[in-house]
């Protein structure tokens, strides 16, 4: 039996956990929450590969308890605390890559075995089981070794507290990712207060509607395009290209509400992962508000130490010398956020990732680098008032369509992704184009109702208001607090009531597993 | 050097940087008083900065900065 | 000051505990009202039984309240027995019943009610597997308030019974149901918001159809056998109950086609349950008192049909008020229950009469069948077979009969025999209507369900080594290989009527060859 998060089972579990959480001496807190999270992954995954977080907390442990005691002695010396760090990192990069870099290595091996045979080709029929949340632990405890190496922070002495942060409950199947300093409060005493618990599950319903409600009904329809592009071709692809984003956002967000709102009821704060993404004007803007953490992550510990190292800074002043002081900077940042994005797409963990989200995003944001002068002038040029709501509404729709374009390949893989748009850009040819299936029901074939479709497009609203609300009062429940009471209430049992008759969950479901609890 | 001496060369860096010749910072200059200082510039920033007085700028110190001020008492710190 | 500050936090607080408790309460019974509107369609049909057990808390003062599964409450007649005898009886019933429910309807009854007597029928105890069966628990689950006796319930049936169902689907029940959105639209669920809603016929549940049974087995003496070890443990639990709380209680077990290591159990629980100083009554030993008629008081091999229910009534009723002392309210004024009867009375004789119309038909049809023997004309027997009576099977080669007269292949053809001229001829038909043919599919055997209640089971074989038509494991089909092979089975006494070969004669006409 295989816990999720959006199983009942969990709910009690939550529940049990914050009982026992709150009623013992507060000194013992973060045990209690130690014991949740071991007692959640013999439910939530294979128990033996726990084995991995423990390597992996173990690494970190030694090399950082370590490198303080260098430092002690010698002062800031750098060179075998250096070492240190890249042994401990490459043996979690190492890990990692073995169960999460499959795909990486099985075709590197498939095209060795296609000119010579060797014995390699065993490996591709090992059975592999990865640890739970390997792509995100691995990624915590990177961060929290380089922020160790840097000595930003001071290592933890304590190993079951360092195990605590790397296999906290709430944030280790899906994120967020945090940084050390962030997750400090683990280890504090917490008082029980109105405000964590009312809110924390006003979050968690949020996120249940969220997924349960909209993702799941998107993803029906989703999946009934994609898995007969012969029949539904046309503006069917239309369909599927521009609804898998409300899928994959209210699904990944969705979760993230859970999560957040969990940890909230244990008075614990986990960063934000989501801002309105889709409220960006633009794709740079986008990545701030999209998977936030990951992003943060991988500037503070990817784009800023390539950025600083003794290599880049040389290669700028060359490309400078060479383009000029424009370009040269312009070809310089390129090559950086060329490895930037190539991580965030390798860490994925497939070779869809990195068309659909490092080398697509990689592009259009260069481009849009290159562009920007030239866009700038035919704007005003035109005298488009770019201060305007219709403005920004053209510039969010841009945002969504690119996005929408890159995330083909997610759920469908390269080919797939490929012959996806391409079935999209058929409809200028009269014979495939069918702009009637919007208006004939024929999409009620996919396995949808009417009532399903309403539901989809009341979610929608909900989530453009709430947005709404966030971005005004920087969290939509401010704004909730100063309602009356009966409204409030209203409210609660009307998302509740949805939750519990449309969600798309019970016996009659699988337990769908969260879009991003692969990684 | 002074704190003046440095401000001279930081405003020079500065608008470099963001190709600017009117900039003009002070202790509480942040990153949302200059148009195109992102996450992005600000490592640009600090490399050039870096560049300039001729240090390494601790990786803890380049998330952390919270305004030029504290830019200012590390390169006096730090920096020749 | 500081008081008054005191004071104010304090009001605080108590205001907001107020408040949570409240929203709290309000959540609570919403939960509670939406779960009790979905369960509305439990597995997909309409069915009684939650009426059952929630129409019990709308009744005024039972003397009698009979527990039990559809051998219960398709057997006794409230109504009949207030008008007999004077005394109110309820029928507390849950299809399938299961034995550990039984215990919980005793106290859902005790919480509403103040019966002088008990009835319970213990047919389950003798059916009980370990195989757990999730509908049987649900259908008494699903309908009981929600509350600690109905967490009981589910507990000790998934700690003494193999489940596959995940527990905590049948804890909250709205996690099963939700998704039957049809309750939406229904008055019927939203009337059962409550979870409260009165029972027309006081649980009874009448039965209208006719099913020819023969004479069963009589198990007068013989051996004791083991129960169940659950079974047996849940048996010791209810008497537990019963004797704890002194209640009054007869068990019974209800006529019907019994096998001999049912009865053997029913012998070993009748010692358990004497020992404990109750009345155990099984009826069939008392075939004869009853005046039961096996040919026509049936529904089914489990079942009596309304006729069946009347004499059951009529017979237990006299045995309660002689052993039991229940008094006669008839003279007490009008209670409602008068109206009942009035109005029941209309529906139990529309019930009858269709009843002793298809017990006619049934007794035709077998005269009928007699006559079929001796027919040699195929004309005169397509007309006879020609009805829902008979069930017309065919299996064999054709290609000689391609060159019957034009005449005769239309009066096979009005029997729903047509296109004989096919080499893999399967045809199963009654009434002329196809219940199964191989024209497309083209298959060499198939099995189907034939009978009046489509349970008798048939196996058609037209291979070539193996030409047969078997029902119920015998074969009928005289397996010649050249011409049509044609059994006849009566549908409602369930036997086979005829048997011959539509083979073509020296003339160049279609024979029936016996």
């Amino acid at each position: 039996m295989y816990m999720t998060i959006t199983s009942f089972q969990f709910l009690v579990f939550v529940t049990t956990a914050l009982m026992i959480y709150y009623l013992v001496p507060k000194a013992w807190q973060w045990v209690v929450l130690l014991m949740s999270s071991l007692f959640f992954y013999h439910y939530a995954a294979s128990t033996r590969t726990i084995l991995f977080l423990i390597i992996s907390t173990a690494t970190a442990y030694g090399s950082t308890i370590w490198m303080d005691r260098i430092r002690e002695k010698k002062g800031e010396s750098a060179k075998s605390v250096t070492a240190l760090t890249v042994t401990a990192l490459s043996v979690n990069i190492i890990l990692w890559f073995i169960f999460k870099g499959y795909e990486f290595w099985a075709a590197a091996i498939k095209g060795i075995e296609h000119f010579h045979s060797t014995p390699l080709s065993g490996l591709l029929d090992v059975e592999l089981v990865a640890a739970l949340g390997m792509g995100y632990y691995t990624l915590q405890v990177m961060g929290y070794i380089l922020d160790c190496s840097w000595g930003m922070i001071k290592p933890q002495k304590n190993p079951l507290k360092l195990f605590l942060f790397v296999c906290f409950f709430p944030q280790l199947t899906t994120g967020p990712i945090s940084q050390y300093s962030q997750l400090e409060t683990l280890y504090q005493k917490h008082n029980i207060r109105y405000e964590n618990i009312t809110h924390g599950a006003q979050r968690i319903l949020w996120g249940f509607l969220k997924k349960l409600v909209l993702a799941e009904r998107a993803g029906i329809i989703v999946s009934g395009i994609t898995g007969n592009l012969e029949h539904y071709n046309g503006y069917y692809a239309w369909i599927a290209i521009l609804l898998y984003p409300i899928q994959m956002y209210a699904d990944f967000s969705g979760c993230m509400d859970i999560v957040i709102g969990v940890a909230e009821m244990f008075d614990i704060r986990l960063a934000e992962n989501f801002r309105n993404p889709f409220f960006s004007k633009s794709s740079q803007e986008f990545w701030q508000r999209w998977h936030i953490t990951l992003g943060a992550w991988a500037r503070n510990y990817v784009l800023y130490p390539l950025m600083k190292s003794k290599a880049m800074i040389g290669f700028g002043k060359f490309t400078k010398k060479k383009f000029g002081k424009k370009m040269g900077k312009f070809v310089a940042t390129s090559v950086s956020m060329f490895f930037l994005w190539m991580v965030i797409g390798i860490w994925h963990g497939g070779f869809r990732f990195i068309v659909g989200v490092s080398l697509w995003y990689w592009i259009i944001l260069m481009m849009g680098e290159l562009m920007s002068p030239l866009f700038g002038k035919i704007t005003t040029k035109l005298g488009f008032k770019t201060d305007s709501f219709s403005w920004h509404l053209f510039q969010s729709s841009r945002t969504y369509v690119i996005y929408a374009i890159g995330i083909t390949f997610f759920s469908e893989g390269v080919k797939k992704g490929l012959l996806l748009l391409r079935t999209a850009t058929g409809v200028i040819s009269k014979e495939i184009s069918n702009p009637w299936i919007f208006f004939d029901g024929s999409i009620l074939n996919l396995g949808v109702t009417w009532g399903d479709i309403n539901l989809i497009i009341i979610a929608v609203i909900l989530l453009i208001i709430v947005g709404v609300l966030r971005e005004k009062y920087g969290y939509a429940r401010n704004w909730m607090d100063k309602q009356s009471f009966i409204f409030r209430w209203s409210v609660w049992i009307v998302l509740f009531l949805l939750v519990l008759i449309y969600g798309k969950y019970g016996p009659e479901y699988h337990a769908e597993d969260f879009i991003y609890q692969r990684f | 050097m002074t704190r003046e001496e440095v401000y001279e060369r930081l405003n020079q860096v500065f608008r470099d940087v963001f190709d600017d010749e009117t900039i003009e910072v002070h202790d509480e200059t942040t990153a949302d008083d200059i148009d195109g200082w992102d996450s992005f510039e600000h490592i640009n920033l600090m490399v050039s900065v870096e560049d300039e007085f001729s240090f390494k700028i601790p990786m803890g110190k380049v998330v952390e900065m919270k305004n030029v001020g504290e830019m200012v008492d590390i390169i006096l710190k730090l920096g020749e | 000051m500081n008081k008054l500050l005191e004071n104010q936090k304090f009001i605080f607080y108590l205001k907001r505990t107020a408040a949570t408790i409240c929203f709290l309460a309000v959540f609570l019974y919403v939960f509670t009202s939406v779960t009790y509107l979905f369960r509305g369609s439990l597995f997909n049909t309409f069915n009684d039984d939650r009426l059952n057990i929630v129409g019990i808390k709308e009744e005024e003062q039972l003397d009698m309240v009979y527990i039990g599964g559809s051998a219960a409450y398709c057997y006794w007649i409230p109504m009949q027995a207030w008008n007999d005898f004077g005394f109110t009886s309820y029928d507390l019933g849950s299809t399938s019943i299961q034995s550990e429910n039984i215990l919980y309807l005793v106290k859902h009854a005790l919480k509403y009610q103040k019966p002088e007597l008990f009835v319970i029928g213990v047919r389950s105890f003798a059916s009980y597997s370990s195989e757990g069966y999730e509908a049987g628990l649900r259908y008494t689950s699903d309908s009981l308030d929600l509350g600690w006796d109905r967490l009981e319930l589910i507990n000790t049936y998934y700690k003494r019974r193999r489940m596959h169902e995940n527990i905590n689907t049948v804890y909250v029940d709205i996690i099963k149901h939700h998704i039957k959105y049809d309750a939406l639209s229904s008055p019927e669920a939203w009337k059962l918001i409550d979870n409260s809603e009165e029972h027309p016929y006081k649980g009874y549940k009448l039965l209208d159809t006719h099913y020819y049974l023969e004479e069963p087995e009589r198990f007068e003496e013989g051996d004791k056998s083991q129960m169940h070890p659950e079974a047996e443990d849940t048996l010791y639990e209810l008497l537990d109950f019963c004797k704890e709380e002194d209640l009054n209680v007869l068990f019974v077990v209800s006529p019907y086609v019994m096998i001999r290591e049912e009865a053997e159990v029913y012998r070993t629980m009748d010692e358990i349950i004497t020992s404990y100083g109750f009345r155990f009554l099984d009826l069939n030993q008392c075939y004869e008192e009853m005046e039961l008629d096996f040919s026509r008081d049936f529904a089914d091999s489990g079942h009596v049909n309304v006729l069946g229910a009347e004499k059951y009534t009529k017979f237990l009723g006299s045995y309660l008020v002689e052993n039991y002392g229940l008094s006669d309210h008839r003279a007490e004024g009008d209670t409602g229950w008068n109206e009942t009867c009035v109005w029941f009375d209309d529906m139990e004789n529309e019930a009858k009469a269709s009843l002793k119309d298809s017990i006619a038909s049934a007794k035709e049809g077998d005269k009928i069948a007699e006559k079929l023997r001796g027919i040699e004309d195929l004309a005169v027997w397509s007309d006879l077979v020609k009805d829902s009576r008979f069930t017309v099977l065919a299996v064999g080669d054709g290609t000689t009969l391609a060159e019957i007269p034009y005449i005769e292949k239309k009066a096979l053809e009005a029997a729903g025999i047509a296109n004989i001229e096919d080499e893999n001829y399967i045809r199963a038909l009654c009434d002329a209507q196809i219940l199964y043919s191989n024209e497309n599919d083209h298959k060499t055997e198939r099995k189907i369900n034939i009978g009046a209640k489509e349970n008798v089971e048939c196996v058609l074989n037209n291979e070539e080594r193996a030409l047969s038509i078997m029902i119920d494991g015998e074969e009928y089909s005289r397996k010649r290989e050249d011409g049509i092979n044609v059994v006849v089975y009566e549908n409602d006494y369930r036997y086979v009527a005829d048997s011959f070969t539509i083979q073509r004669g020296a003339d160049g006409s279609a024979e029936l060859i016996r």
